[in-house]
């Protein structure tokens, strides 16, 4: 019945880290095949941007998804900032290998490289924002797919305490804007974050 | 004289002799370096707990490992690494780097007999409709929120949370935090491992054998140029210092050798004489080694030292003889002048031994046997084989000046002497006034610097690993007695933490409830049909897939109905180690050991009225070896005290006079108690090691004082202090050089046996010279 010690090891932060791509804005390229180097290049263009989102959990266990809203906030190279307004208020920050998370239970500090699979599924998001292909390619078997206008960037972790929970992370976007995030789990449940950026530099 | 035939007859005898001793010695003794088979067996039922702790409680197993290196993901993947292959070594039995704290196995366990573990079972309404309600609303806030995936894979077993509860309960509080994977110091830079060694703490062969299997390890994970370990533990330390005692006893002892046969040479000036001078000790130690290894089975590697030490004497008795000879006195007849000094030199030694024989210790019945039979040995070797091998006409150089020197104090007036004598004493004893006289802290001998204490310390705060010093022992007849015992004991922890008392504990009975206890947890879980009727009413309303909680209904229902959590359910596992170490049976007795971390005043807690209730007791290790120490002191007190008064009769019998008796043995005892006063007086409280140098000094003294005794009373004085200068020579440079040691345990027993020296030979001086005329020629014609 227990599914083992590594998958407490992924706490919150991962969940959220993975949530918080912010919103990110593009340029003029309209390229046909994309490339890896490409497309992460032209996201390293943003500085910063915030953005909301519409997160829907769907598991197993429940007769209905679960929806979360809120924002998100990016910084280069490595602050990212998560605030949920809804269902509960909550608000992650992660900045470098810092993370505050506060919700209604209290304040709490830790670091990101404590827990392992959480840091690599940080990285699956901040490292794509940042357009860090070698950061990428460390944790995941990255493949992208799809042109400038609307491109797929598929995640496969290596890592195997992340490896253990989740089979997929799937980013879509156009141009230098990050809109879904969708984390496929090996259980069969599914969260898909739906992005609507509204600042960006 | 002899003749060529029985000289080589009998040069062939002892050949043969020391040849099948020395196949004896190299082929059947067994050295035994486990230190608490030195240790009485313990008076109390306190003492014998902790020689049991000593030789197999889990805090003397513990080493803590640190890794350390620029770069921590690489200190990290070396931890990773090193951790596995320790857990494969024999040397070990546990190994955890936190990465394996509780491994799916644990989590399997801990997750199969949850409901006899979790205390919350017993809360009233746990498990009705408005409890799992409200614990249900709380499962679904953690679904909505951050740590969503934590919750999850315990949701559709323990929607009640008990493994939540468990683990909380067991991860110690003070766990380092964990960096790539595994633990860290708080400065992120050090890789932490705390890995149990199957030999005990007090098996030194065996926790050297285990340090060297760690580094072994370290090296074939081949962790990089840069990355370092390092590691503590209580047996480590006896290791270093063992090793530190070793390497300065051996250099200095080779020092010792050289200046000493620099002495016999310039003294004797021939090779074959001054090889014999060593041949009559080096009998007695072999000897006295197998005369041990007969009784008692093997030899204590303690008792091997010491004994060596007391042997020391043994050096001496040939030169007794040898300074002697002249040209025109010939070894037979120096035999015949000073035969019965040498015998009484060698019986008074023997006594003072058989003393120690019958004092019912092992180690120092080890040490009697081996320095008695020694002696024996020695000054047989020298009265019957030395002389035969003595080459004809040989004479020592100094011979051939025929002084006629005397030590110049020894002319003073009789009453100016016992003056000088009786104010040294009483300046002495002013001086040693208020002062301790014994320290059985074995802590001061501890011969590594405080590098080593302070590495120990750093790491023991680091991982949170309990003191090797404190815990609390609860005994019983019985298994669940002790088990109940120890959940009595769980409020007075608790508050102890919260007020900061102690900094954690560790309770068995956490991992293995008592069946009372275990009884009343599966009583307190409802039966199916009303567990699935509480779970339909709590679920109302919720939107939760009522279907998705079946297997927490058959876990309950299979949780009430299940057999009782035993030892054995744990067997092959980390929570098997566990309960194996904190939990023991002991002739018949049972015990939990109770870890204590962080203990600020042991006093305190061992005052604490609560624990009396539980039959449980605080020991305090270091409390404990200090008393233990104490009664090893008092009854080596005793047994030489006893042996002081045999060597006193056999001196009356030996000189056939109480008058010589005590002019031989009042200068000794004044030396003896001198030499311990000079100590205490430059503040350095005496340990056994001093004591048991001031026994070497009590033989060494009889010796000095029966030579000059004899001299006085036949008016040869001259001769006489040519051999006290010889001998005395030789064990000032011995002992002057251990002097220097950096153990303190070698230090202690030069210092002593330096002192003791010169004070047993301006003693001898200033009290026994002058022989009244008429008693000289009264006794001795």
């Amino acid at each position: 019945m227990i599914s083992g010690h590594r998958r407490r090891a992924l706490s919150e932060l991962g969940v959220i880290a993975a949530i918080a791509a912010g919103g990110v804005f593009g340029g003029a390229a309209f390229a046909q095949a994309l490339d890896a180097n490409e497309l992460l290049a032209t996201l390293a263009r943003v500085a910063r941007s915030t953005a909301t989102f519409e997160e829907t959990r769907t598991m197993a266990a429940l007769t209905t998804p679960i929806v979360r809203r809120g924002t998100l906030r990016y910084a280069r190279p490595d602050q990212l900032e998560m605030v949920v307004t809804s269902p509960a208020p909550e608000r992650i920050e992660i900045n470098g290998d810092n993370v505050t998370m506060e919700s209604r239970s209290g304040v709490r500090r830790v670091r990101l490289t404590q827990f392992p699979a959480a840091a690599v599924w940080v990285e699956s998001v901040r490292a794509t924002l940042a357009g860090d292909q070698q950061a990428l390619q460390r944790y995941f078997r990255v493949r992208v797919t799809g042109r400038m206008a609307a491109w797929t960037l598929e995640l496969t972790p290596f890592d195997n305490e992340l490896a253990d929970v989740v089979s997929r992370i799937v980013i879509t976007g156009t141009q230098d804007l990050v809109n879904r995030i969708e984390i496929e789990e090996r259980s069969g449940d599914r969260s898909v974050m739906v992005i609507s950026a509204n600042d960006r530099r | 004289m002899t003749t060529v035939t029985a000289r080589t007859w009998m040069a062939m005898g002892a050949l043969l002799l020391v040849a099948l001793g020395l196949a004896y010695a190299l082929t059947r003794i067994t050295i035994d370096s486990d230190y608490s088979a030195f240790l009485p067996a313990g008076a109390s039922d306190t003492q014998r707990a902790f020689m049991r702790e000593l030789r197999d409680g889990v805090a003397s197993r513990i080493v803590l490992v640190e890794i350390s290196g620029p770069a921590p993901e690489s200190v990290a993947e070396a931890s990773r690494k090193l951790a596995p292959a320790l857990a494969a070594s024999p040397a070990f039995r546990y190994v955890t780097n936190g990465a394996t704290a509780f491994g799916q196995r644990e989590l399997a366990l801990l997750g199969r007999h949850r409901y006899v573990l979790s205390d919350a079972v017993e809360v009233p309404g746990h498990f009705a409709r408005d409890g799992l309600r409200a614990a249900l609303e709380q499962r679904l806030d953690a679904l909505a929120g951050s740590a969503a995936f934590l919750d999850k894979q315990f949701l559709a077993n323990d929607p009640t949370g008990e493994m939540r509860r468990l683990l909380q309960r067991m991860t110690p509080a003070a766990t380092p935090q964990r960096l790539h994977g595994v633990w860290f110091d708080a400065s992120g830079t050090r890789a932490l491992l705390l890995a149990e060694t199957r030999a005990s703490g007090a098996d030194l062969a065996g926790q050297q054998a285990a340090m060297t299997a760690l580094r072994d390890a370290f090296a074939a994970i081949q962790p990089g140029a840069a990355v370092t370990m390092s590691y503590s533990s209580p047996g480590a330390m006896a290791v270093a210092g063992r090793t530190l005692v070793a390497a300065d006893a051996r250099t200095l002892s080779i020092a010792a050798l050289v200046l000493v046969l620099a002495i016999l040479a310039w003294v004797y000036r021939s090779v074959p004489v001054v090889l014999l001078c060593f041949m009559p000790a080096a009998a007695g130690l072999l000897a006295g080694v197998i005369a041990v290894n007969a009784w008692f089975g093997s030899v204590h590697g303690i008792a091997l030292a010491f004994g060596v030490t007391l042997l020391g004497e043994a050096v001496d008795y040939p030169s007794y003889l040898l300074t002697q000879i002249r040209g025109d006195t010939p070894i037979a007849v120096v035999k015949d002048k000073f035969g019965k000094t040498l015998r009484l030199a060698v019986l008074t030694t023997a006594c003072g031994a058989l003393a120690l024989v019958a004092s019912g210790f092992p180690g120092l019945a080890q040490l009697g046997v081996l320095t008695m039979v020694g002696v024996l040995v020695a000054g047989a070797a020298t009265w019957w084989l030395l002389p035969h091998w003595i080459p004809a006409h040989w004479a020592p150089a100094l011979a051939k000046r025929r002084a006629s020197w005397r030590p110049p104090l020894a002319r003073a007036p009789r009453w100016l002497r016992w003056l000088v004598v009786l104010c040294a004493a009483a300046v002495l004893g002013v001086l040693t006034a208020n002062r301790p006289w014994w320290d059985d802290d074995l802590a001061t001998m501890n011969p590594l610097p405080a590098s080593f204490k302070e590495r120990d310390l750093r790491l023991r705060a680091a991982i949170g690993a309990p003191d090797v010093r404190t815990m609390l022992l609860v005994s019983g007849a019985t298994r669940d007695d002790v088990l109940r015992a120890s959940e009595s004991l769980r409020p007075v922890l608790e508050q102890w933490r919260a007020d900061g008392t102690i900094g954690g504990f560790e309770l068995v009975s956490d991992y293995l409830p008592s069946e009372a206890t275990q009884a009343r947890r599966r009583a307190a879980l409802p039966a199916g049909a009303d567990l699935r009727q509480n779970l339909t009413a709590a679920l109302s309303g919720l939107p939760f897939r009522p279907a998705t909680f079946e297997p927490f209904l058959k876990d309950v229902e299979d949780a009430r109905s299940g057999p009782s959590l035993t030892p054995a359910d744990y067997a092959g596992s980390a929570l098997g180690l566990k309960v194996e170490s904190l939990l023991r049976n002991d002739g018949g007795q049972w015990h939990v050991v109770v870890p204590l971390a962080g203990v600020k005043d042991a006093a305190a807690l061992q005052a604490a009225q609560v624990l009396r209730g539980a039959q449980a007791r605080l020991l305090d290790l270091r409390a404990e070896s200090i008393a233990m120490m104490a009664a090893y002191r008092q009854q080596a007190v005793a047994s030489s005290l006893a042996g002081m008064a045999l060597i006193g009769v056999l001196l009356v019998v030996g000189l056939s006079s109480v008058r010589r008796a005590v002019r031989v043995f009042v200068p000794v005892l004044l030396a003896v108690a001198g030499t311990a006063a000079i100590l205490v007086a430059a503040g350095t409280p005496m340990t056994v090691f001093h004591f048991v140098a001031l026994l070497l000094t009590l033989g060494i003294g009889v010796n000095y004082a029966l030579v000059i005794e004899r001299a006085a009373m036949r008016d040869a004085a001259p001769d006489v202090w040519r051999t006290l200068a010889v001998v005395s020579a030789t064990a000032l440079c011995t002992f002057g050089l251990l002097a220097w040691s950096r153990a303190p345990v070698l230090r202690a027993i030069g210092v002593t046996v330096c002192l003791g020296v010169v004070l047993s030979l301006v003693l001898g001086a200033l009290l026994i010279q002058d022989v009244p005329a008429r008693e000289r020629e009264g006794t001795h014609p």
